[in-house]
């Protein structure tokens, strides 16, 4: 693995193990001040060492190759929480943060840090971040130490050097804040990079919001999907709850949920991405939908959004809502979908400062228009009601979405307009497939693989079985014998009802759902099989292009993605 | 607009730039409680009272938003159905006062002279270092039909004035939408523009826009 021989090991951190500050916290109990300082026990969400069992492999994982191996094992594992003792390790390896250091040369940050302290002119982000530095979990320990607020002053000052569409946004701070409980500066200056930069669609915290309204769309059109009951209510209510939700996002929950229940998410979060958001936020919006019930007003409906979060302190219950309930199950892709979908629909967020502040920027948009008008509206569910469609009715007296709703979606307006650039001059800046670019790379392809093996299984013309393979059941059970994985025999032995049996007694909703998809469109499983363990696939089978794409990138999980979006989508 | 919202609901959106005490405010406010370690907003928190003006009690939702430039985008979300607004400045920071001056301009615009104005010049505990006057402050607050007040988060002073004015306030403003439109109700099928038009008279010419939107 070259990956693994060019590691180096990263530049000592210039403050104490920040372990250690924890860990102080725990020796000298503290008076209660609000949610913090937390209950330390609480955080680190191991159980025992038997927890930790698990984990060893993965830790000489990342000891040998300082990165960590993708499989559907490790997210199980991620996702019952990651012991408090081993995140400083493990966070950085789940999102291959030395991947987008070396995009950088050596001593990057330690430059950005020389730069801030040199210069004394303090920009706008330096004042704004300044202005909160003591306003991040104010009472803890560590933010009130000079070191803990100077690490995090740097850390923030530096990201907005380096990242300067983004600057400094309030709720990085809690970000940056979180990331210092268990990494140390320098990581943590690299994983804020990757959460903006790969893990979350680019604009979500530059001048326009933009993607992160999208999200707050998709969300929108989620809850009216999956939990309708709630939807209408808060509808009826008039309740603007995207305001709450909004702020779960951009905080990735930190200060919205106790702590070690924040933990648990950015676990998950850093396993399987930005869908995370979603599924946590409808775990909770359905977990509360009897509380919700009970609002008289809008507000009140808002405060209990609110208050019932910040009250939330069963962990496994939520992460058990958010990832097995089906109406919670929300995918990388589908939110790309979604994304896709909802983005040019974003109402304007400055076209209604515009007037007002004479120094907003005409942003460019002509292009864009162009393109958001010829494509079809998006099915906004109870469009008239929802949030943004009001929204937009009352800053467009004209009610016109298309043209609205494209009015600043690239251009962050406002006093510094920055150099024009479009999403693909910022991606091929950073070619790295992150999980979210990745996805849509291979979105087209996939979605054509899936959409082709449908049709075929389905018509008349079905491929031809490959010679000395009596049936595609056959062909299952020779690459069982080869491969004998155990969690690949849930799926194998003969096609049928017993089959069905077999595996839902096994713990692996995916694999059943893969033998129902099976059923339906008699897909090929040797295929899959063969993707999955990574061995080559023959000639002359279906898409075979689109299936070795996938093998090149070692996603096979994506297939599995895909899969599952498949049979949401029949 | 306030119809909607219940008879004795009544919406509060606290406006101003970042770290000028809204927070502080509304806590001091609702819970009597003051704590200067108080974290960021971000986006928005609710918090609602109840409150009796003579024979009536009403409901304030207190809508408490981010101050962040960023995040003032976002402002037709916070003040959509507000019945009042407080700005909140801060007496120490001549720029969070310019930038009072920028949301009263916004809210006429987009909302009209149907939301309660009221400004608050918060951290007067330390005098020492103010650098916004208060006959200044005073004299912009007349020049838009806005209330002004003095408050002190820290030492509790100021606040249940502020208040309570915007309260009282924002009933009379309602009641005499209510008498107005109650007005239009007995005038037959009068169309929904007059009411535009007399609006329109009074006020801005945004008010005519916001109006037509909602009907």
């Amino acid at each position: 693995m070259p990956r693994g021989a060019r590691a180096r090991p990263g530049p000592a951190p210039p403050l104490r193990s920040l372990q250690t500050v924890i860990n102080q916290t725990v020796a000298t109990p503290q008076p209660p001040t609000g949610k913090w300082p937390p209950p330390v026990a609480e955080c680190h969400a191991g159980r025992g060492r038997e927890h930790h069992r698990g984990w060893d492999v993965y830790m000489e994982q990342i000891v040998d190759r300082r990165q960590i191996q993708r499989s559907r094992a490790l997210q199980k594992l991620v996702r019952s929480g990651i012991p408090g003792d081993l995140r400083p390790k493990i966070w950085p390896a789940l999102i291959d943060l030395n991947s987008m250091r070396r995009k950088f040369p050596d001593g990057h940050y330690e430059e950005l840090v020389k730069r801030q302290v040199s210069s004394d002119t303090s920009s706008i982000a330096q004042e704004e971040i300044d202005k909160d530095l003591r306003r991040t979990f104010p009472g803890h320990r560590m933010f009130e130490s000079v070191d803990g607020l100077a690490a995090l002053r740097r850390v923030l000052v530096s990201y907005s050097i380096h990242n300067p569409r983004v600057g400094y946004c309030q709720s990085l701070n809690f970000l940056v804040g979180m990331l210092l409980l268990y990494v140390n500066e320098e990581e943590a200056f690299w994983s804020l990079d990757v959460i903006l930069r790969q893990i979350l669609p680019e604009n979500y915290y530059t001048h326009s919001m933009h993607h992160c309204l999208t999200d707050q769309m998709c969300l929108h059109h989620l809850v009216c999907e999956r939990l309708p009951d709630t939807s209408r209510l808060l509808q009826t209510l008039e309740a603007d709850w995207e305001v709450v939700t909004m702020q779960w996002f951009l905080c990735i929950f930190v200060n919205c949920l106790p702590l070690h229940v924040t933990f648990r998410i950015w676990d998950a979060f850093f396993y399987d991405g930005s869908s995370v958001l979603f599924r946590a936020t409808l775990a909770l919006l359905k977990i509360f939908e009897g509380d919700l019930s009970r609002a008289e007003n809008a507000t009140q409906a808002l405060v209990i959004l609110q208050k019932s979060a910040l009250k939330h302190v069963d962990a496994d219950g939520l992460i058990k809502v958010a990832f097995t309930e089906p109406k919670c199950r929300v995918k990388e892709f589908h939110l790309s979908k979604l994304r896709k979908m909802y983005e040019p629909h974003v109402p304007s967020v400055v076209a209604s400062n515009e007037a007002v502040t004479a120094t907003s920027q005409q942003p460019d948009h002509e292009g864009r228009h162009d393109e958001a008008s010829d494509r079809p509206r998006p099915p906004i569910p109870d469009n008239r009601n929802s949030f943004f469609a009001r929204w937009r009715l009352s800053s467009a007296p004209d009610g016109c979405v298309a043209t609205n709703g494209v009015g600043e979606t690239e251009g962050d307006s406002c006093s510094n307009p920055p150099v024009r650039r479009t999403s693909s001059d910022t991606r091929s800046f950073y070619t790295a497939p992150s999980y979210y670019t990745e996805v849509k790379d291979v979105e087209g392809m996939l979605d054509s693989f899936l959409n082709e093996c449908y049709m075929t299984a389905s018509s008349p013309n079905a491929p031809p079985l490959p010679e000395g393979v009596a049936s595609w059941d056959q062909q299952d059970l020779n690459v069982e014998m080869h491969d004998g994985k155990p969690e690949d025999k849930a799926g194998g032995g003969g096609r049928g009802d017993v089959k069905v049996d077999e595996s839902s007694n096994s713990e692996d909703e995916n694999e059943l759902e893969l033998l129902r998809f099976e059923q339906r469109t008699r897909i090929d499983r040797s295929l899959y099989l063969q993707v999955k363990t990574n061995k080559p696939v023959e000639e002359g089978k279906v898409q075979k292009d689109a299936l070795e794409y996938a093998l090149l990138r070692e996603r096979v999980d994506i297939i599995e993605d895909y899969l599952e979006l498949f049979l949401l989508d029949l | 607009m306030a119809d909607v919202r219940g008879k004795n609901n009544y919406k509060i959106v606290l406006l101003g730039e970042g770290r000028v005490g809204k927070t502080s405010l509304v806590l001091r406010y609702v819970n009597n409680t003051f704590s200067d370690k108080q974290q960021t907003t971000i986006q928005a928190s609710f918090l609602s009272k109840r409150i009796n003006i003579g024979e009536n009690t009403c409901n304030l939702a207190i809508w408490d938003t981010a101050g962040q430039e960023r995040f003032h985008a976002l402002g037709p979300i916070y003040y959509r159905d507000a019945d009042g607004a407080l700005l909140v400045y801060d007496t120490t920071d001549t720029e969070s006062f310019a930038k009072v001056k920028n949301w009263v301009k916004e809210l006429r615009k987009m909302v009209g002279q149907e939301i309660v104005l009221c400004i608050a010049g918060n951290k007067i505990d330390l005098d020492k270092e103010r650098q916004v006057e208060k006959s200044e402050a005073e004299e912009y607050a007349a020049s838009v039909g806005a209330y002004h007040f003095q408050t002190s988060a820290k030492l509790g002073k100021g606040i249940e004035e502020t208040f309570l004015a915007l309260a009282k306030k924002m009933i009379e403003q309602r009641q005499e939408n209510d008498s107005r439109q109650s007005a239009r109700r007995s005038g037959g099928n009068a169309p929904i523009l007059v009411v535009a038009d007399d609006t329109s008279n009074g006020g801005s010419g945004a008010a005519s826009g916001s109006k037509a939107c909602n009907c």
